[in-house]
């Protein structure tokens, strides 16, 4: 689908109208520039007040200082015992010399040091073992009436994203800066000395919290992206009713359905109006909450000395645009429904209760942004954020955050434009959900429609991979529970619901899933594939690890390990059973059936064997609570070839024997590797294949492409565009 | 130019079925204003919705020069414009951001466009209020506004669902007279009014609908060979009682 220069403009000055009436509404200008200057200012006194109160609660303030010597720990100690605090006076004593003080800061009477030593003061204080850390060294000596002085020089570790330890450290430095100052009037009473008359001279180091930290604390930093979402949303609510429902209620809908223009294309319009309110509201909240932050102080509570780069800022603010466009698209599903403003509003609530609830929990130190959180919607651009301002974030996280999110508002706008159809000016909610899963334009056609495909895929992959994560949590049971387990899940996922799509838009079994009966040649060469390829996917896995795109790490090689030994409870056959014919049977029928067949429908077979391939690929990217990125290229590759196979065979079979005999093959020659080793086959797990494997597989591999590729009666897939 | 061919509509409305069109058939030629009359609920909307290809028929099938109005991709309704009694205007828009957005939806090129609005504009007497916002209009120049919006697109065929809903008399003479000019335009017009006495006036032909069916259709002077009364209000009023006349074997409307 190609769009020309009249067409794009045409479209803009669609989508220009509907922003156009939005931002006449004195709603939408209450919520994109009221809100955002009320809420800050207010939000910051509350958020100052709560740490004031904070503090006052506590009677006596106690600091962990950590040190690394015994000491260093003795030395800072005499220093501080030379002064002594009462609520009224300071008195010092440095042997003769004696000084009393009014007390001008009465607070410090109720403050307490508890020293630790600790070989890494860094890590004492990003792990919050102590507030402070400090590191003394006796660079020469003084005497003075008699006495000799160390003179000492030294540093703080700190960190500014901390109260306690901005507190602590200030409170040494004052205290030791006092020392030096008494010692300074003294000396200078006394001697007139015009050499150094600082005996200490103290720096500062403040150093970086990482969000891994075992603090327990709710991370402020995380408070920030979270506000901004959620602004965001309320930014995009009222639009999104208005421009939907609200157009239905004011009855001036039926009249555009009467045009010839696509719906899609005016729900799109639409949707880029939600969006850039929805933006313009996110620029109004971090104008306002940057100038609250800076102008009240907190900008250092929340992100330390350092401040808040303005790389960061940018990052931040790209996220919170994935995310409405994410959460606009959810929107307009949500309202496109709704026959009046009310009713969309009472559908929202649900939902912006539902999207709160994740964003919240994502407020929680110890969630990590693994491979599996990446693709929790709004959670994975929240702990993204957050990663982002702590500077921690990691590409290939933010990447599959990016890509999943990006995936889930094109299935959103796939959703929201099919409600959005033919009957909705006067249907609304009283279309059933069988209209919205059924394809008016293709009913009774052959194959399932692209957008629906996609929608299918959105679906697919967070489903799946939260459910492995549930299931995986069973362990008490045994290792051949768990597997099936698994297998029902494939089978549910990946059998169950493309053919639950296929019959929900009437489409034909037999074309969208390829169920002709297959040739047995082509059986053969599958066959051939299946058995010789492993040892070229095992290569390129090494050759990516060696390359530096490692995701596995030691401890995932040790749960593999452990993996492994614990298949040895089950026979070989349950092994290839659950892991390799019943994923591969599925898998092939989701990704070589119903979506191939999808793409197929108006893409050449080319660009159906690719981007099949890719999302194949893609898919077996994400490995529970990581990503495997070794895999990607292999996956990928092997995905073209099962293309390749379903689209010369015209028959899902083969590929389906192709592929469980390739995940068989390797599955045995783990499970056998001790009996291979043994019998003196040695197949290394992490180095490079003999080359006498290689060489013999690839004599099998190219007779077996040979057999597919110059078959003598071709029947290759029949459906096309 | 518009033929309607045993066209029904059902609505699924939980285990009441309802059958809001009811095998309807007429057919609508150049230069013909053609009324579709009957009471409220008796499928007059149901019906243009169907020919605009708004809703799909349960059976039967609506065409505009041939081309079935449900199996057309949308380029069909090029070829109508739509004035509906529940239609309503932009509130935040211009009558001139109206006429332009529309024009947009329509595929017309801007340039084209703009004398539309212009011309559209002389016509309709729109020029003292083009560039003020909807919603402070009156309902005579809001109706007038969804009349240039109809036609920004020079359409071949008109659908008018009462048109004059909410107009004044001298509002309703004026959207009448512009009916007529329709026709020496050479457009196919349907128009659903409650307005009898300027129906009669106006219209070559009529459909009387009621529950769904049509009952009677013609021009007024088969019609009142058929029903044997002197107008359209008589036969309106003899439509009201049909539930007992068409019991009886003699119903003179089935003659």
């Amino acid at each position: 689908m190609s769009l020309d220069r009249a067409q794009l403009s045409r479209f803009s000055r669609m989508a220009l109208k509907e922003l156009r009436e939005t931002m006449r509404d004195r709603r939408t200008i209450m919520t994109l520039i009221l809100m955002p200057v009320l809420v800050y200012p207010l939000l910051s006194i509350v958020f100052q007040k709560f740490l004031i109160s904070s503090i006052k609660q506590t009677s006596q303030r106690v600091f962990h200082v950590g040190l690394k010597s015994e000491q260093e720990s003795l030395l800072l100690r005499s220093l501080l015992k030379k002064i002594t605090y009462s609520p009224d006076t300071i008195t010092f004593d440095f042997g003769d010399s004696h000084d009393v003080e009014s007390n001008q800061r009465a607070s410090q009477a109720n403050t307490k040091f508890v020293f630790f030593t600790t070989p890494s003061l860094e890590d004492a204080v990003a792990n919050q073992d102590v507030d402070v850390g400090i590191e003394l060294r006796v660079v020469d000596q003084f005497h003075w009436k008699g006495v000799t002085y160390p003179l000492i020089d030294g540093q703080f570790v700190m960190t500014g994203q901390s109260i306690n330890s901005n507190d602590a450290f200030e409170e040494l430095d004052r205290r030791l800066s006092e020392v030096n100052l008494f010692m300074m009037r003294s000396r200078l009473d006394e001697l007139g000395i015009k050499s150094r008359v600082m005996p200490i001279s103290m720096d500062r180091k403040n150093i970086h919290l990482s969000s891994g930290g075992s603090s327990s604390n709710v991370s402020l930093a995380t408070l920030v992206p979270m506000i901004l979402i959620l602004m965001t949303m309320t930014g995009a609510v009222y639009p999104a009713i208005d421009l939907t429902a609200g157009e239905r209620e004011r009855g001036t809908l039926e009249a555009v359905m009467a045009t010839p223009a696509s719906h899609f294309s005016l729900l799109f319009s639409k949707y880029i109006a939600v969006l850039v309110v929805a933006m313009l509201t996110a620029s109004m909240n971090v104008a306002s909450m940057t100038v609250t932050l800076f102008s009240s102080g907190l900008v250092r509570v929340l992100f330390g000395d350092s401040g808040l780069p303005l790389l960061v800022v940018l990052e931040i603010f790209g996220l919170i645009l994935l995310f409405a466009m994410f959460f606009s698209a959810v929107l307009l599903v949500v309202t496109s429904f709704a026959r009046s403003f009310k009713e969309a509003q009472a559908y929202l609530i649900p939902l912006m209760l539902i999207s709160i609830a994740p964003g919240i929990m994502s407020l929680m130190p110890d969630l990590k942004l693994t491979g599996g959180m990446a693709v929790v919607p709004l959670v994975n651009c929240i702990l993204l954020a957050r990663d982002l301002l702590s500077q921690t974030a990691q590409l290939y996280i933010a990447v599959a955050v990016v890509s999943t999110t990006v995936l889930y508002a094109c299935a959103a706008l796939v959703i929201a434009g099919r409600i959005f159809g033919a009957d909705s000016w006067q249907a609304g909610s009283t279309a059933t959900w069988s209209e919205l899963w059924g394809d008016h334009t293709t009913r009774g056609s052959d194959v399932p429609t692209w957008n629906f495909a996609l929608f299918s895929l959105a679906v697919l992959i967070p489903v799946f991979l939260l459910a492995s994560q549930a299931t995986a949590q069973f362990q008490q049971l045994s290792i051949v529970w768990r597997f099936a387990m698994n297998a029902g899940l494939t089978i549910l996922l990946f059998g169950c619901w493309p053919a639950l799509l296929a019959r929900s838009q009437h489409t034909n079994f037999s074309r969208t899933f390829y169920l002709s009966k297959p040739r047995l040649l082509d059986v053969l060469a599958a066959t051939m594939l299946g058995l010789s390829v492993w040892p070229f996917a095992f290569e390129l896995v090494m050759l990516v690890r060696e390359a530096g795109l490692v995701g596995y790490d030691e401890s995932h090689l040790e749960r593999y390990q452990e993996l492994l030994s614990s298949w040895k409870q089950a026979s070989p056959v349950t092994i290839v059973l659950l892991l390799a014919v019943v994923p591969a049977a599925c898998e092939e029928f989701f990704f070589r059936g119903y979506l191939f067949s999808a793409l197929r429908s108006r893409h050449s077979i080319k660009q159906t064997i690719y981007i099949s391939a890719v999302i194949f690929g893609l898919f077996h990217l994400i490995v529970t609570d990581f990503l495997a990125w070794e895999r990607l290229p292999s996956s990928t590759i092997m995905g073209c070839l099962l293309g390749y196979v379903c689209y010369k065979s015209g028959s899902l079979f083969p590929g389906i024997v192709l592929h469980a005999m390739h995940n068989g093959a390797l599955l045995l020659i783990a499970y056998f590797r001790d009996e291979l080793q043994r019998s003196g086959w040695d197949i290394p797990e992490t180095s490079h294949l003999p080359l006498s494997i290689l060489s013999g597989a690839a004599v099998v591999t190219v007779v077996g492409f040979a057999a597919l590729r110059f078959r003598y009666n071709d029947r290759k897939l029949d459906v096309g565009r | 130019m518009i033929g309607v061919h045993q066209l029904t509509k059902r609505f699924d409305a939980g285990n009441h079925p309802i059958l809001a069109v009811d095998q309807i058939s007429f057919d609508v030629r150049e230069s013909e204003v053609y009324g579709l009359l009957g009471p409220n609920g008796a499928g007059k909307t149901t019906t243009l919705r169907m020919v605009l290809g708004l809703l799909a028929p349960t059976s039967g099938y609506a065409e505009i020069n041939g081309i079935r109005t449900d199996r057309s991709d949308g380029e069909l309704r090029r070829c109508i414009g739509l004035v509906s009694a529940s239609a309503n205007l932009y509130q935040w828009l211009t009558p001139r951001e109206t006429l332009l957005y529309f024009a947009d939806l329509y595929g017309i090129s801007p340039e084209y466009a703009r004398d539309a609005v212009t011309r559209l504009s002389e016509q309709f007497g729109l020029m003292d209020f083009l560039d003020r916002r909807c919603s402070v209009l009156s309902t005579g120049q809001k109706q007038r506004v969804q009349l240039a919006r109809a036609l920004i697109h020079d359409p071949p065929v008109m659908l008018l669902d009462e048109p004059t809903r909410g107009l004044d008399v001298i509002g309703t003479q004026g959207i009448f007279e512009f009916i007529g000019h329709l026709r020496t335009l050479g457009k196919a017009v349907i128009v659903c009014t409650h307005r009898l006495d300027e129906a009669e006036r106006l219209c070559d032909r009529f459909g009387l609908l009621h529950q769904g069916k049509m009952v009677i259709e013609g021009t007024l002077d088969e019609l009142k060979t058929k029903t044997s009364q002197t107008g359209l209000m008589e036969m309106f009023l003899h439509l009201a009682e049909i539930p007992a006349i068409v019991n009886t074997p003699h119903n003179p409307l089935e003659s």
